[in-house]
């Protein structure tokens, strides 16, 4: 195959110049990056190799002619003939004295395009300056496709979408979502468990949360610090929800296929969103702990639910999840029960709302709603348990001194 | 061969049996009548517009209705008309100005562009101009460089104009009352072209709102965003190009101004290809526009070059032949589309 050395283009203006010199003759051997030629411009001398190894066979410029940029300057006859494996990447003009440019255009063959086609196909070397469409690009980075591997089909050779759909790795990176699919399923078995089978009922009150602000205003510091990481009115009201249950033991209990079972500990799901659905791990004993273990626990477990490294014995054994919506603008809204569970409290965002004391004043207040499985308990009890909640929220100093008492449901 | 023709047999499908069928001429008329009986404040000046009943037909049975009071022939003094417009929209009523040939809007560029477009502006919105600009663009029997321009992306350029072209009759009834609603001003832009065009318009009141473009047909291989006369031949180069495997989207702007992007980059998220067609020039035309949006919002969805299919850069003929090879043709578009599919039909 023969090869035509041409005039290369020397930076963007350049539009003709001239060989000042050949440094091989016909027949002479000549081996890839070699110096053959050096052209002349204006502006610049430049030494021109040869991109393959094989034998000058032919000089069709002499020296001193000024020619435009790409016209043939002499023909290489490539050593091993049709072989086209050495073909890529092509000459590299050797920058002997300003910037390094890229020669590819100085080299062209006769029959260029079947070259640059084979080349692509067996090397793909050119194909990062072979057009790619920008929609077949942006699929490739997100699939992760190696573009030098693909062969256009687009016009003049663009690679297009079409061209990635067999390269599309059969293994490759959909892992994540299979998994996310599987947890996707297991969130949706249980909530349709649930709603078949568990008798839902619903309760709901605003409360003012003026003190529980306060509250929270005066020990985030110290807790935070104590414990190594924030205080959240999370926690707040993870102690309020023990609070309550330990005085409403009717709460503490679990239907169990028939048959109503009392809990003698305190453990409480929490709602925790995550990048792969909602998980729920169980703080246990929570009515023992103090305000500080509590953080550490909630944090550590929540920490654990992000990361996907939640244990089973994490996420058995709750009575009832806390699920806060706080952190978002959401007034009020209803959980559905964790089948297995008794009630869900669900809590919407802390606010200053209008309240009437004596007078209409503004409070910051939320709104608590508190599902329950009617198989467990009547709405009496329901209503006493959420109200005792009300009462702890607004009268929080409470679950300080609450903090060491003993078993809930021994009483 | 007369394009008139060709349109109103390509509306005439089968699926309108049942259906009220009527022209693009007379969907307008009927718009306008219903705004007319609705709204006190609305009269309708320009030439020919009276007892004549309009040079295409667009006002036939106005002026026998609501009488020389509010339907009234005016000299041919375009830039009179509307700055008389304008003086009355600004003091409370709302003007028709029909300037029949769009090409002689140009005689109102002054008043349109400088006054009916600013003064919301510079009133700080204390005053409006609720005015209509009716024209009719586009070429038909090789009219001439005077009778055929397609002259949409001059008013679109404008901030403050509202630009609609319609190309069915069921959109010229829609927009027309939909314009006559509005407290700003609106070029109302009718294709001549399409006047004798049929198609399904219902009896009873619907306004379509601007802003909203319509799938004209739909597709997945390639986005044809086009309007006026321009979107039969997209739906006729689609249907030949269906035959070769070429799935078209064939989307009908409606309005330029407002552009209704979303729909434009919806399609092209499916479609990867982008393709304006437009008799107007490509020039800083609406297919630029066009272009420019997708290539700013979803360069990442395009899977090809986007190309532009318009009127090329010369004034328009008195020759027959000349103007059917400026004007893009069925024949054109079918031929531009493959090669960017890079097939050969």
């Amino acid at each position: 195959m023969s090869l035509a050395i041409t005039m290369p283009q020397l930076g963007l203006t350049m539009t003709e110049g001239s060989v000042s010199t050949w440094l091989k003759e016909p027949g002479d051997t000549v081996v890839k990056d070699e110096v053959i030629l050096t052209v002349s411009t204006d502006k610049v001398d430049m030494d021109v190799e040869s991109p393959v190894n094989g034998t000058l066979k032919e000089i069709v410029i002499d020296v001193g002619h000024m020619v435009p940029v790409g016209t043939p300057l002499a023909y290489i006859e490539e050593l091993g003939g049709n072989s086209g494996g050495d073909v890529e990447p092509p000459a590299k003009a050797a920058p002997s004295q300003t910037k390094p440019i890229s020669v590819s255009d100085t080299i062209a063959t006769k029959k260029e395009e079947e070259v640059l086609n084979s080349s692509q196909r067996e090397q793909g070397g050119s194909v990062a300056r072979a057009a790619v469409s920008p929609r077949a690009r942006r699929l490739a980075r997100e699939l992760g496709i190696d573009l030098s591997s693909v062969k256009g089909s687009g016009p003049g050779g663009r690679i297009v979408e079409d061209d990635l759909q067999t390269f599309v790795p059969k293994n490759a990176p959909r892992q994540a979502e299979d998994t996310d699919t599987k947890r996707r399923q297991l969130i949706a078995e249980r909530m349709v468990e649930s709603i078949n089978t568990i008798p839902a009922f619903s309760v709901s009150v605003e409360v003012n949360a003026e003190n529980l602000v306060a509250l929270y205003e005066s020990l985030k510091e110290p807790i935070g610090k104590a414990a190594g990481t924030k205080l959240t009115y999370t926690d707040l009201l993870l102690k309020t929800l023990a609070v309550s249950l330990t005085k409403t033991p009717e709460m503490n209990r679990l239907w169990n296929g028939g048959t109503i079972s009392q809990l003698s500990e305190v453990n409480l799901g929490l709602a925790v969103a995550t990048e792969r659905g909602v998980a729920a791990p169980t703080l246990t004993g929570v009515e023992q702990d103090s305000l500080e273990q509590i953080v550490r626990k909630r944090a550590k477990l929540t920490d654990k639910a992000r990361q996907s490294r939640l244990a089973f014995a994490d996420i058995e054994g709750a009575v009832g999840t806390l699920s806060n919506l706080g952190m978002y603008r959401i007034d009020r809204f209803e959980g559905i029960i964790t089948p297995g569970q008794s009630f869900i409290l669900a809590v919407g965002k802390l606010q200053r709302r209008p309240w009437v004391d004596t007078t209409l004043v503004v409070k910051p207040t939320m709104v608590l709603n508190l599902s329950i499985d009617h198989r467990v308990a009547d709405g009496a009890i329901a209503a006493v348990f959420l109200q005792r909640i009300a009462e702890v929220i607004e009268n929080p100093y409470q679950i300080l001194w609450n903090s060491d008492t003993g078993a809930a449901g021994a009483k | 061969m007369s394009h008139t023709n060709v349109i109103s047999e390509s509306f005439a499908e089968p699926s309108m049996a049942g259906q009220r069928v009527i022209t693009y001429a007379q969907a307008g008329v009927e718009g306008v009548r219903e705004e007319m009986r609705l709204n006190p404040d609305i009269f309708y000046i320009g030439q020919g517009i009276g007892p004549r009943g309009g040079n295409f037909q667009q006002s036939r049975g106005l002026w026998e209705e609501f009488g020389e009071a509010r339907v009234r022939d005016t000299p041919i003094a375009e830039r009179a008309q509307t700055g008389f417009g304008v003086g009355a929209a600004l003091a409370g009523s709302h003007p028709i100005i029909d300037i029949v040939f769009m090409d002689f809007t140009l005689e109102a560029m002054g008043e349109i562009v400088q006054q009916a477009s600013t003064i919301h502006y510079i009133s700080n919105g204390r005053f409006k101009v609720p005015m209509m600009l009716r024209a009719a663009g586009g070429g038909v029997r090789s009219t001439g460089p005077h009778h055929s321009h397609t002259f949409w992306s001059f008013f679109a350029h404008i901030p403050g104009l509202k630009v609609a072209v319609p190309s069915t009759p069921y959109d010229v009834k829609g927009l027309i009352k939909t314009a006559l609603r509005d407290e700003n001003p609106v070029i109302f832009i009718e294709h001549k072209g399409l006047y004798g065009s049929k198609g399904p318009v219902p009896e009873e009141e619907y306004l379509i709102p601007f802003g909203e473009a319509r799938i004209a047909c739909s597709g997945k291989d390639v986005t044809l965003v086009t309007l006026g006369l321009m979107v039969q031949r997209s739906l006729d180069a689609a249907e030949i190009l269906q035959k070769s495997g070429v799935s078209v989207e064939v989307i009908d702007l409606r309005t330029l101004v407002p552009l209704d992007k979303q729909t434009i980059l919806r399609s092209i998220t499916k479609t990867g290809r982008l393709v304006v067609v437009d008799e107007a020039y490509a020039s800083c035309g609406i297919s630029a526009e066009v272009a420019a949006v997708v290539a700013s919002e979803a360069l990442d969805q395009l899977d090809a070059p986007i190309i532009r299919i318009c009127t090329r850069p010369a004034p328009h003929t008195f020759s027959p032949s000349v103007d059917s090879y400026l004007v893009p043709s069925v024949d054109r578009i079918v031929e531009e589309v493959s090669d960017l599919m890079g097939k050969k039909i």
